[in-house]
């Protein structure tokens, strides 16, 4: 008999799937569920991985998820052991050295390009957007750099997977030739959502699903994504969260539940947890 | 025998001009000269070009009150608290005009003017369209290979927050390498100003005890300001954390103009320092005593 698991856990441990033992990590703010995903491949398959986020490199011990709640990145720099800002920055350049990073794009389209900058309604205007978010910080930076990049949404809808990106703030073309020639990174090998994982196509390097969730139909998949994917003969079903995962992130790593930070109806009741817990903010 | 740098915030804020380009210091909520921001809001500047890695309530309290123009940024938010309203909606209603950068971009354009260059080339965001919105980026050929040049940002003032610093301006800060301070501080243009706010004021054999950790001299430095929890709601390095209350009220606040200006009325304006801080529940621990 299959544990239970909620979309968040899933998507999780399908973010995990993605860390290969040895790599090192750059992860940004904001991102919880890769976070947590992070200590979880910590935690199991891929005990060495190096961890440094944006204000830091962090030690071997793993993030206190209820402190983060509180402080944000802030808690990272209670406990790093280097703070260089520059030196991250050089290491972008010899991109090599940093094999990973996990972005959440606003906007995505069917050749892996994104948008975090701004959506258009009929006017093209980038100086009076229709919507304006808050900017790109370093997703352009990782994808363009780094040896690989995952990326992930909660949201997937027709709205944020598109035929074509409103604004092309990096591009994505995977694996592509276009890479290779101008010494880039391979780019994203992944999109995990909330319904699916999504993978390049070996050919086009456009987006092909690579798993679906279970009980998700692919007629699901397809009426929230803005254009039509590559679909394999046989679609795979994404792997359960395993017993031993989830005791992990439920017992010891994210007691608190910091992963559902990242849906809009659930941040309530983390709060509310957080609260239980005596945490005040 | 150097000059003494030591001025009050007031008089450190009033060497900006109205239309300046002005630049801050610090990433996302660490480090950012926060008291030198309420009181540019206090002095009521206007027609500001903000040049600011990532910009949170001290920038958003500034658009908000109306005295930004322009900004040079990759990404104005709260974080985990959510989306920064006034820049959005001034964005969104074409009255704040934005050059967007990767955050290597921007880092570059801040290096190329500390080092007197015009330009430095990376591969960030190759065949992207910031390079057509944004005009400090250019695509260039160099022996076969496409990069992305980008222009040096020359600021009329930088504006950086610090732990220590002596009457002369030689800063310092311990326990902690740079985010960049001392680019950001350096990459002024020339005949601009230099404007830097320490935590403590030391003496000048403090700063020969530990000489590694200085990153500007004092002759690159224009005004030195003592401003204990500078950073405040923010955070400084291993010293102080995030008020998250005072900025969860705070972000409440920018969501109206006059509620925003009763929030500064009520909590900021009227108070020293000294006040500030006893309204705020907060004690200098020993860190502040022992120097």
């Amino acid at each position: 008999m299959a544990e239970e698991y909620t979309i968040s856990e899933i998507m999780v441990t399908a973010l995990a799937s993605g860390i290969k033992e040895g790599d090192v990590i750059f992860q940004g703010a904001a991102t919880p569920m890769p976070m947590v995903a992070i200590e979880l491949a910590r935690a199991t398959h891929a005990k060495n991985t190096v961890y440094f986020s944006a204000l830091g490199i962090s030690p071997a011990e793993p993030i206190n998820f209820e402190a983060m709640l509180c402080e944000g990145l802030t808690e990272v720099l209670k406990r790093t052991k280097i703070t260089n800002y520059m030196w991250a920055r050089e290491m972008w350049n010899s991109y090599h050295k940093l094999t990973l990073e996990f972005l959440r794009p606003a906007q995505i389209d069917k050749n892996w390009n994104c948008n975090n900058s701004v959506l258009y309604g009929e006017e093209r205007n980038f100086q009076q957007p229709k919507l304006r978010f808050p900017g790109g910080m370093a997703v352009s930076d990782s994808l363009n750099l780094l040896e690989r990049v995952i990326l992930y949404t909660p949201a997937h809808r027709k709205r944020t997977f598109v035929e074509k990106v409103d604004f092309l703030m990096v591009k994505g073309d995977p694996l592509s030739k276009w890479r290779k020639e101008n010494k880039l990174g391979d780019g994203p090998m992944m999109m995990v959502t909330n319904l699916c994982v999504f993978e390049p196509d070996p050919e086009t390097y456009m987006m092909k699903i690579k798993s679906i969730h279970p009980g998700v139909t692919l007629e699901q998949v397809l009426e929230n994504t803005g254009f039509e994917p590559v679909i394999p003969d046989k679609i795979p079903e994404t792997p359960k969260p395993t017993k031993e995962q989830l005791n992990l992130l439920r017992k010891k790593i994210d007691a608190i539940g910091f992963r559902d930070l990242e849906f809009h109806h659930l941040r309530m009741d983390v709060m509310a947890r957080a609260a239980k817990k005596g945490i005040k903010f | 025998m150097a000059k003494d740098k030591v001025l009050s915030i007031e008089a450190a804020v009033g060497l900006i001009k109205d239309g300046d380009n002005v630049a801050f210091g610090g990433v996302l909520m660490n480090m950012k000269p926060i008291a030198i921001m309420w009181e540019i809001i206090k002095q009521e500047k206007k027609d500001l070009t903000v040049t600011i890695l990532t910009g949170n309530f001290g920038l958003d309290a500034m658009i908000g009150m109306g005295q930004v123009k322009s900004l040079n940024t990759i990404y104005v938010g709260f974080e985990q608290l959510g989306f920064a309203p006034n820049f959005q909606q001034r964005v969104q209603g074409g009255t704040l005009h934005i050059n967007e950068f990767t955050e290597m971009q921007w880092f570059w354009a801040m290096r190329a003017a500390e080092m007197g260059l015009p330009y430095l080339p990376c591969r960030s965001g190759l065949e992207s369209e910031l390079l057509e919105v944004n005009p400090y980026l250019a695509e260039i050929d160099f022996e076969g290979e496409k990069l992305v040049a980008v222009k040096a940002i020359k600021p009329d003032v930088t504006i950086i927050h610090s732990m220590v610093g002596d009457h002369y301006g030689n800063i310092q800060l311990e326990n902690m390498k740079t985010y960049m301070e001392d680019t950001v501080a350096r990459s002024v243009k020339k005949g601009g100003k230099v404007i830097v706010s320490v935590e403590k004021l030391v003496d000048i054999d403090y700063i020969y005890r530990n000489p590694m950790n200085t990153i500007l001299n004092d002759f690159e430095i224009d005004a030195v300001v003592e401003i204990p929890y500078g950073a405040h709601p923010g955070s400084v390095g291993p010293l102080y954390f995030n008020d998250v209350a005072f900025q969860m009220n705070l972000s409440d606040a920018l969501r109206k103009e006059i509620r925003l200006r009763r929030f500064f009325e009520k909590r900021i304006f009227p108070f020293s320092r000294a006040e500030y801080l006893e309204k705020n529940n907060i004690r200098l621990g020993p860190w502040w005593e022992g120097r």
